[in-house]
């Protein structure tokens, strides 16, 4: 039992949930239950994982960025750029994360320095980030890569684990540990908390939003490198509509979104929940519109996630106090 | 006059409510006489607020009776209670700011006409009467946004009065209002009694028992210590059944130490429409009070220094050093803290523990290339614990579930951790109870001794005078005097405060 209590419930109720998909899953399609398709079902995930890994730091702030998907499809048409030219992998790739955290942090000082709601300014520079996209690129997009160029996104290890996996869980290691373990990760949470006793207390919160937006924006130009690996093309239209899903797993992880509160363990969590949800509506031959509206769903029960783990503590109460001599 | 019936206005049987496993209020019994005016007195978390929640229906019992007019009642909400003829005035009542005066009074209970409409011109007439009724000149039609906080709760009592009134209970009323607010709050409360109500006033300052209240109930860790009539007790004795000990070891007068070098100097100071011309000194070891209505410009003048607001005229000095204050993070970073005076909400971060909250402006230092030591911020915050007496379950308790005076005190800690050169402290007793009163001034005394630099802004004109060696008095936006403690009177730093504004007792 000690060892269930160290473990805060509502990631344990994300484990729980994981646990049953798969039963779910397996119980739709003879397939599912196999290492390989497992793993080889992680790759749909990588790059909306990635993304919600910026989104969460961001949302801890108490601000939201929805361009990320845009800045992710900038990224890659800029990869194709690079690519074009005959630019090393090495330095294309630095420079690619480097203009795409600039974007992110255009967001920052825009939501910071001129004091604009975050949702208003994300919302114009999604349209604004893939316009730009457009526009660097061609409309009929780019498919020819160097193979260099998609190795992360399309190599598999001992044919059937992704690289790209091992990149995900690299990222998301690091960004639990920053949001965990480091003075900026506490700073984010006071800021996120209340951001006036933040500013007193001596935080440059301006400076912090703006250093997390370009965190962000950095992670959607990895995000990009493995998008051209796994598809193999790069255009304006990258990544459109995935936002849905970066939110709804930064929201169903536990992450307040009013900011200040849940842990990024839980958005690594939601992400397993939500993949292998999404995997099993795959096997069982859901229509995409269907799979929104699962995904819709889901946002809003992350939405009311602190009504349910409230009613969770109390059932818990009531349990412990009626089964005292169970344990 | 008065109309002494035998049936009380209110009384409560044996209440008693728990909150998980620490029990808010034991057992509590006691009357409110028709037409007496009855204080409830007790440090914070004696559960004053508990008992006023339970007997308006915010809150159910655990156990207990609550009798209104000699009639069992059981509210579900403060509505009902209003229809009982119960209602409640809080600090800082919440008003709808953009409708009209008449309309907030008339909230709930609006005259309709025919076919359902509201019947506006028996609105506006309601509310003049009632401003009538207590010689109040507040006009019904003016926006509530517009209104000072004593006028909010004017317009609460006067919606409490339009319906049959019995009893009504006063929040902490006079701890936002000038001197001359309170005394127009009083005639009114005054009134009311005259007329056969029954007010229940709670307070934390005892000097207003002797101008006020016919009786006193005094509650003490959620138990009832006993209810006196006013005239019957001293005030020496009231705190002393408020703390459980005598009053001598609580208010010690100050002896000043040894000044030091000047640490903090201020020439000519303004901010435009704040405040103008402030020039001021504060030296090592020095307590220096800033007194002034509330209003007058003495926060600002606090929170320019801190870079909050940066001047826009003047110098500012920092241990012999020019600086231009830009950001509470700079002034920090010199030597210079400030304690603001809404401490839940600027000073504290509620959600979090005592350690995040003590460690947070000095997280930086106390990690390791970004990554925070743990071990280091536990002893820091450990430390503080036990220096500051604060009373908690721990460090690693939330802040928002300790009492008023203990998060004083955490805010203390915090402010200490960056060990500043000069501390403004903005109202640092205001709302917290006798005994963490005086906690907080030995420590103001202590840290004034180990050479801090200290300005202490309050309203609580024996407080400055009490604790401080030299006292400024801050009138519209001006230093208008500054004097020292030991010639100062509460009289003289009242016309002082008062003298430039020439402020006449008029509300509306």
């Amino acid at each position: 039992m000690t060892v269930f209590r160290r473990i805060p419930q509502w990631e344990l109720l994300l484990i729980v949930l994981t646990l049953c998909a798969a039963a779910w899953s397996s119980n739709l399609s003879p397939y599912y239950l196999s290492v390989d398709q497992i793993l080889l079902s992680t790759r749909q995930f990588v790059y909306p994982g990635i993304l919600a890994l910026g989104l969460a730091v961001v949302v801890v702030l108490g601000e939201i960025d929805i361009s990320l998907a845009s800045i992710l499809a900038f990224g890659a048409v800029l990869f194709s750029k690079c690519s074009e030219v005959g630019m090393a992998i090495w330095l294309a790739t630095p420079l690619v994360i480097l203009a795409c955290a600039a974007l992110g942090a255009f967001n920052g000082v825009l939501v910071t320095r001129l004091r604009l709601p975050s949702l208003a300014v994300t919302l114009g520079t999604m349209g604004a980030y893939r316009g730009l996209a457009f526009i660097v690129g061609s409309e009929y997009g780019y498919t020819s890569f160097d193979s260099s160029y998609t190795f992360i996104g399309s190599t598999k290890l001992f044919g059937a684990l992704p690289v790209s996996f091992l990149v995900f869980l690299a990222l998301a290691a690091g960004v639990i540990f920053l949001m965990h373990k480091t003075v900026f990760g506490r700073r984010c949470y006071a800021v996120g908390n209340n951001k006036e006793a933040a500013w007193i207390a001596g935080i440059d919160v301006a400076n912090l939003k703006t250093q997390a937006f370009a965190l962000g924006g950095g992670l959607a130009g990895i995000a990009s490198l493995v998008w051209i690996g796994q598809y193999g093309s790069a255009r304006g239209d990258n990544a459109d509509g995935s936002i849905l899903l970066v939110v709804t797993a930064v929201v169903l992880g536990g992450i307040d979104i009013n900011g200040g509160r849940g842990s990024m363990v839980g958005v690594v969590l939601a992400l397993f929940l939500l993949g292998t949800i999404r995997n099993g509506m795959g096997l069982a031959n859901m229509a995409g519109p269907t799979q929104t509206v699962v995904l819709g769903t889901l946002l809003i029960i992350g939405v009311l996630r602190p009504l349910i783990a409230r009613g969770i503590a109390r059932l818990r109460q009531q349990l412990a106090s009626s089964g005292h001599a169970g344990n | 006059m008065t109309d002494v019936s035998p049936s009380p206005a209110l009384r409560v049987e044996g209440i008693t409510k728990t909150y998980g496993s620490s029990r808010a209020l034991s057992d509590v019994s006691f009357e409110v006489a028709k037409g007496r005016v009855h204080a409830l007195v007790g440090e914070n978390g004696a559960g004053k607020s508990t008992l006023v929640k339970i007997v308006t229906g915010i809150i159910g019992a655990d156990h207990g009776k609550v009798f209104l007019g000699g009639k069992p009642v059981r509210f579900h909400n403060p509505v009902d209670a209003r229809r009982a003829g119960l209602a409640a005035v809080y600090q800082d009542p919440k008003l709808f700011p953009h409708l009209d005066v008449a309309e907030n009074i008339t909230m709930g209970n609006a005259p309709v006409g025919r076919f359902g409409m509201l019947d506006r011109k028996q609105m506006y007439a309601l509310s003049q009467a009632a401003f009538d009724e207590l010689g109040v000149s507040l006009d019904p039609h003016a926006l509530t946004a517009g209104l000072s906080v004593a006028e909010f709760q004017f317009v609460e009592i006067a919606r409490a009065i339009i319906s049959d009134l019995q009893l009504l209970i006063l929040d902490e009323p006079t701890s936002a209002l000038t001197p001359a607010e309170v005394e127009k709050l009083f005639r009114i409360v005054r009134d009311l009694r005259d007329q056969g109500k029954s007010v229940m006033l709670i307070t934390h300052r005892l000097e207003e028992l002797d101008l006020i209240a016919d009786d006193v109930t005094i509650l003490r860790d959620g138990a009832h210590v006993g209810t006196y009539p006013v005239s019957e007790v001293t005030r020496a004795d009231i705190v002393q059944k408020m703390v459980g000990r005598p009053l001598d070891s609580l208010f010690a007068q100050r002896t000043p130490g040894n000044a030091g070098a000047e640490a903090l100097r201020v020439e000519g100071l303004g901010l435009a429409g704040q405040f103008s011309d402030v020039s001021f000194s504060i030296r090592a070891g020095e307590i220096v009070g800033m007194a002034g209505l509330v209003g007058s410009g003495r926060s600002e003048i606090a929170q320019s220094c801190f870079g909050m607001t940066p001047p826009s005229r003047g110098e500012v000095y920092l241990n012999g050093k020019r600086v231009k204050p830009r950001s509470p993070r700079q002034m920090l970073g010199l030597g210079l803290a400030y304690l603001p005076e809404d401490r839940d909400a600027q000073g504290l971060i509620m959600a979090e523990s005592i350690m995040a909250n003590v460690t947070l402006p000095i997280v930086g230092e106390l990690a390791r290339l970004g990554v925070l030591d743990t071990a280091a911020q536990r002893a820091v915050a450990e430390e503080a614990l036990a220096t500051y007496d604060v009373r908690a379950t721990g460090i690693d308790q939330i802040v928002s579930l300790l009492s008023g005076g203990n998060r004083q005190k955490v805010a203390f800690a915090r402010w200490l951790a960056t060990k500043p050169s000069v501390l403004i402290l903005d109202e640092p007793t205001h709302g917290i109870d006798v005994g963490s009163k005086a906690q907080v001034h030995h420590i103001i005394a202590r840290l004034a001794d180990t050479g801090l630099a200290i300005l202490v802004i309050s309203s609580d004109l024996p407080e400055v005078l009490a604790i401080s060696d030299r006292i400024l008095v801050i009138a519209e936006g001006e230093l208008v005097d500054d004097i020292e403690a030991a010639t100062a009177t509460q009289e003289t730093i009242m016309m002082a405060a008062t003298r430039s504004t020439g402020e006449t007792v008029n509300v509306g």
